[in-house]
């Protein structure tokens, strides 16, 4: 049966028919698109329920963990207000006091342990958070607080007791100490944060997700109009995948995800071959086969590698976390294997490094098509961007960093001229990449629309604009959030634009994004979304 | 905290890529003399435990002969010393091989919080012939001080392959970096339980705190005798091949082959039949090769080949396997 839609106005992102009315759709792909004239020997009724409505692809978020899904089962404790996955909106905290009576109103009916998530210390001037501030949720169960970053947790006494680690004498360079001697209560690093993890119910498992948080995350999605979404860092083990695939199967399962494999007891080959094995077990709404490694650390953590000038504070050059010996095998096992590998970097030395390796794996295997993407390349002058365009290698930028870090950045990290040049949307564009942007969710929210505002206006929480020389237009950005996603995760041939012989995927909203200027992106609201011509319409808050 | 007498002796093993840890570690294992052993690497990538030694597998665990196990801790290494330690029974000694990249500081200072695991010493492996070149790359010089730094036992390898005046400059480069730790220099990491043993029990956690003061560019002063005589470049890449090897092989002829292929070919490993049909093992590494009779095990044949990645692996491995294989199979031409 062949449905058609008449929209206030249809964008499609396909530069030959940039906009349309109706839109033709049948067995969950386009069949015709344009006005009346074009659709209408398709079908005798047409659907007006989006007659109000502007449609464009359903957007693509091009890094996120779908993890986010799992987090809401813990107490959000960040600045910013965030809805969950029902709609409901948590009040940003401002305060280290209002983190702790939130917690404490959860305490009163928790058993077991506690965890809070989202704190970022540096809105409101750096206050730690230690022990004895969390003591004041519980002394009775473990309770921890997750950083934004996920690179810091505090904890409460009780859950460093639980692990023999309240005495002095600990000389760890991630447990910070008191002026007791006893450690405070703030862990940092994956080190410290693995021996912590498991007593506050924060573990390795939780880069996996289960069921419940990947419907969870799918009706975040469907707030935000995106209908294809990617999982970036997934151990995919054998059990994880048997839920994934049954979970994603169920009728109204919303989205198309995009899970990529990320092992640490995997390389060369046998990692490749892995994913091989993977990709065979695709779906329609799970697609799997693709790989992720990752070079560096993160800027704010200052474990990235940074190319000489360093850190802005002066802090030791970051932390390789893989050599150039593994990354070149991978590459050049995944040419051989047709394989596609996302490379995570955050410092220019680290994108270097990446851009050597894809250099030398190509002279060995010539391959034209091989959609190497650097993830977040923060940090990358023209220099590396024009050795990207030469390997046709892109990028996927950390749009929204320049929003929730830029000040930071330009204060700490690697100082306001570089901070300026951070995730260089334009001069990437300038020299011809494709390029996607992204939100990194559970890092900062889930909300192509809002990381396009990001790239488009580049403005700073204290309202700064960093870099006004790297805005890009709001056409540019919005394909980054449909074509260039699309293109980074290799599935441009099925969705980001609208088109026959494409998916019928739309985000529905309710303003025209294109009508104002780009700081109104932010502000657009969502009605819900298509996915494969399924209608799923943003729950509303009850 | 003072540790209890029954607390399991930790040892790490650090070092960049292509130092020699895997070496030292079979070394290690083959001569336990009873002692039980639990290894813990980073991952598997390439089979790296002398495969004679491997008596079962099991998921991400090697059963070794002795006693001895090695097990992947991948991303969870407190996960796996956790576990370790609730089986300290079982054995005698802990070694942890970490990643040719990671630096050893932040595990050895994971170690002592374990309960039940006391961490003895860290042993730092370095490549001497590559050493130079290393210290020289902006990328990866702050990497090998801070690993070199974090020793308690610096193992001064491979100086089979430069000259003495040479490993007489590696030495005084190293006394800058760690002035007081002692160096064995080794030619295949012959490194014995005993010299790790009387190694101090304190472990080294003082030098991260000072490693800031140390940069690669003013503490060095490049020596004329960086290249050898050896004209290869040292940081050519290497690929590996994991291949079945069905079949019965004149293991002769094989090493021949393997011989015959000079610099291309770094090491090997297979387990194989024999002519006669026994299951052999052989190892080859810096041109000679030594085979194993080894008592039938159902254990799959396969060969490891570790060659140069400028080397047509297909040409490369086909000539090898052809030129020994004592029982070809049909070919469709002939």
């Amino acid at each position: 049966m062949t449905q058609v839609f008449q929209a206030k106005i249809i964008y499609t992102m396909n530069a030959a028919q940039p906009t349309a009315t109706h839109i033709a759709v049948s067995g969950g792909n386009i069949v015709a698109i344009g006005g009346i004239e074009d659709v209408k020997h398709l079908s005798d009724h047409v659907d007006m329920s989006f007659v109000d409505k502007v449609l464009l692809p359903g957007f693509v978020e091009a890094h996120s963990h779908a993890t986010e899904g799992t987090f809401w089962r813990h107490t959000y404790c960040g600045f910013f207000d965030r809805a969950d996955p029902d709609g409901r909106v948590w009040a940003g905290l401002r305060s280290v006091g209002e983190i702790i009576g939130r917690l404490k109103k959860v305490a009163e009916v928790t058993a077991g342990s506690l965890t809070g998530w989202g704190i970022d210390p540096i809105y409101f001037k750096n206050t730690r958070v230690t022990r004895h501030d969390l003591d004041e949720v519980s002394r009775e169960i473990p309770v921890g607080l997750v950083h934004a970053s996920c690179h810091i947790v505090s904890v409460n006494s009780k859950a460093l007791e639980l692990l023999g680690l309240l005495r002095t004498g600990i000389i760890h360079p991630g447990i910070v100490l008191g002026e007791d001697g006893l450690p405070n209560g703030e862990l940092r690093g994956p080190e410290a944060i693995a021996l912590i993890g498991p007593s506050i119910g924060f573990d390795s498992d939780l880069l996996g997700c289960d069921a419940d948080g990947l419907r969870k995350f799918a009706r975040l999605c469907i707030r935000k109009g995106v209908t294809t979404a990617s999982d970036f860092a997934n151990p995919l083990s054998d059990n994880l995948v048997q839920t994934m695939l049954k979970t994603t199967a169920e009728p109204d399962y919303p989205i198309r995800l995009v899970s990529l494999l990320r092992s640490q007891e995997l390389s060369g080959e046998a990692l490749i071959q892995r994913a091989k094995v993977l990709k065979a077990l695709s779906t329609e709404r799970l697609r799997l086969g693709s790989v992720k490694l990752v070079a560096d650390g993160s800027i704010q953590g200052f474990t990235a590698r940074l190319r000489s000038g360093g850190y802005f504070n002066g802090a030791p050059n970051g932390l390789w976390y893989i050599s150039k010996e593994n990354l070149l095998s991978a590459y050049i096992y995944a040419l051989k294997h047709d394989i596609q590998i996302h490379t995570h970097t955050n410092g220019d030395q680290a994108t270097e490094l990446v851009i050597a390796c894809i250099k030398e794996a190509l002279q060995l295997c010539p391959q034209d098509n091989h959609r190497f993407v650097i993830q977040h390349c923060q940090l990358a002058d023209d220099d590396l961007l024009i050795k990207m365009k030469q390997l046709n290698v892109s990028g996927n930028f950390f749009a929204n960093h320049v929003y929730y870090w830029g000040d930071q950045h330009a204060a700490y990290t690697v100082g306001p001229d570089r901070a300026a040049q951070m995730n260089p949307c334009a001069s990437a564009l300038r020299h011809g990449l494709q390029i996607a942007i992204h939100s990194d969710a559970p890092i900062t929210p889930l909300d192509p629309l809002f990381t396009a505002w990001c790239a488009t206006c580049r403005e700073t929480v204290s309202g700064k604009i960093l870099g006004p020389n790297e805005c890009i237009q709001v056409s540019e950005a919005v394909y980054a959030i449909t074509m260039g996603a699309a293109y980074t995760l290799g599935l441009d041939h099925e969705v980001g634009s609208l088109e026959v012989g494409k998916r019928a995927d739309f985000a529905v909203l309710e303003q025209d994004p294109f009508m104002r200027q780009a700081s109104f992106l932010r502000e657009v609201s969502v009605w819900g979304t298509v996915q494969s011509g399924r209608v799923f319409q943003a729950q509303r808050p009850t | 905290m003072t540790a209890i007498p029954n607390d399991l002796p930790v040892a790490l093993v650090g070092g960049f890529l292509g130092s020699g840890k895997t070496t030292l570690l079979n070394n290690l294992l083959r001569n336990t003399d009873g002692i039980r052993v639990a290894v813990l690497v980073n991952d598997f990538g390439k089979i790296s435990i002398d495969a004679s030694l491997i008596e079962s597998v099991e998921e991400n665990i090697l059963h070794i002969a002795g006693g001895c196990m090695c097990c992947s801790y991948g991303n969870d290494l407190v996960a796996a010393l956790r576990k370790i330690s609730r089986k300290r029974d079982l054995f005698d000694r802990v070694l942890i091989e970490t990643s040719g990249v990671s630096l050893p500081y932040a595990i050895a200072c994971t170690v002592p919080l374990i309960a039940g695991l006391e961490l003895k010493t860290t042993v730092v492996v370095v490549d001497s012939y590559s050493l130079w070149s290393q210290l020289d790359d902006p990328l990866i010089s702050d990497t090998v001080l801070r690993q070199i730094a974090s020793a308690n036992l610096v193992v001064l390898n491979k100086v089979d392959r430069i000259s003495v005046s040479a490993q007489e400059g590696a030495l005084s480069q190293l006394r800058k970096i760690c002035p007081e730790t002692k160096v064995y220099a080794t030619t295949r990491s012959e490194i014995s339980w005993q010299d790790i043993c009387e190694l101090s029990s304190q472990p080294n956690l003082r030098q991260l705190s000072s490693m800031s003061s140390i940069s690669p560019g003013s503490l060095f002063v490049k020596p004329g005798f960086g290249k050898t005589t050896e004209g290869h470049n040292p940081e050519a890449y290497f690929d590996s091949c994991t291949l079945e090897m069905p079949g019965r092989y004149d293991f002769a002829a094989l090493g021949k082959a393997l011989t015959r292929c000079g610099s291309d070919l770094l090491r090997a490993k297979v387990i194989a039949l024999n002519k006669e049909g026994n299951l052999t093992a052989l190892s080859y590494s810096s041109d000679s090769y030594e085979t194993l009779d080894l008592a039938k095990k159902p254990i799959t044949a396969y060969g490891v080949f570790i060659f140069r990645s400028s080397v047509d692996s297909n040409r490369f491995l086909k000539k090898i396997i052809s030129s020994s294989l004592s029982q070809p199979k049909p070919s469709v031409l002939g």
